[in-house]
């Protein structure tokens, strides 16, 4: 009988190894610190009460 | 209050909701950081404001996140003036979209900016105050505030 199995892209090209991953998220992290928006933000009391709490 | 503003102007303005639903509305691909600094002017406008000391908003606003046609009726709701109030209908026929009164509504409903961007001054064709996303109490208390209830 057969059966359909999903291959992933992790059967395929088996995990990457730790220090591909390490040096990925390097390159996320240097994007986001240089490159991601900034958005500043506070918390202000008024009469319609405080926010965000 | 909370707020939060970009490079561009304020972004966000949240009440009543916990910081985690305030920041889930930020831009996911930005950085946050807490400046009160940065945020002073629009702080010291809104103090203003509550204190009866401002009728007119100075500030730059970011429209990220907003599309096009809720953008179009929340820039019409920014014409209102001070202590007056349109209804739904009449902001749906000032956009040119007569029949889009609830649309406006759910626009409204959903402004990301309130209090700077006023639609509280919008309210329903039989002068009941609707939905508003801080609850009907805040809105009534602002329209008083106004002098507009």
């Amino acid at each position: 009988m057969k059966t359909n199995r999903v291959i992933t892209l992790q059967d395929a090209l088996g995990s990457p190894s730790n220090a591909a991953l390490h040096e990925s998220r390097r390159v996320v992290d240097g994007w986001f610190e240089q490159a991601a928006p900034l958005i500043r933000w506070d918390r202000v009391e008024t009469p319609i009460g405080p926010g965000g709490d | 209050m909370a707020l939060a503003a970009t490079e561009s102007g304020l972004n966000r303005v949240g009440f009543n909701q916990p910081e985690a639903s305030f920041f889930a509305q930020l831009d996911r691909m930005a950085r946050t950081e807490r400046d009160p600094r940065a945020i002073a002017e629009i702080a010291g406008q809104l103090a203003e404001y509550f204190a009866g000391r401002r009728t007119v908003f100075d500030l730059a606003l970011d429209w990220g996140g907003v599309g096009a046609f809720q953008r179009r009726a929340l820039e019409a709701a920014l014409s209102i003036p001070f202590g007056q109030t349109f209804t739904y209908q009449q902001v749906a026929q000032a956009i040119g979209k007569p029949k889009s009164s609830r649309a406006v509504g759910q626009a409204m409903a959903r402004n990301p900016i309130p209090v700077v961007v006023p639609c509280h001054r919008v309210l329903g064709s039989d002068g009941s105050l609707h939905g508003y996303a801080g609850g009907l109490e805040r809105k009534a208390i602002l329209l008083k505030l106004e002098g507009a209830m």
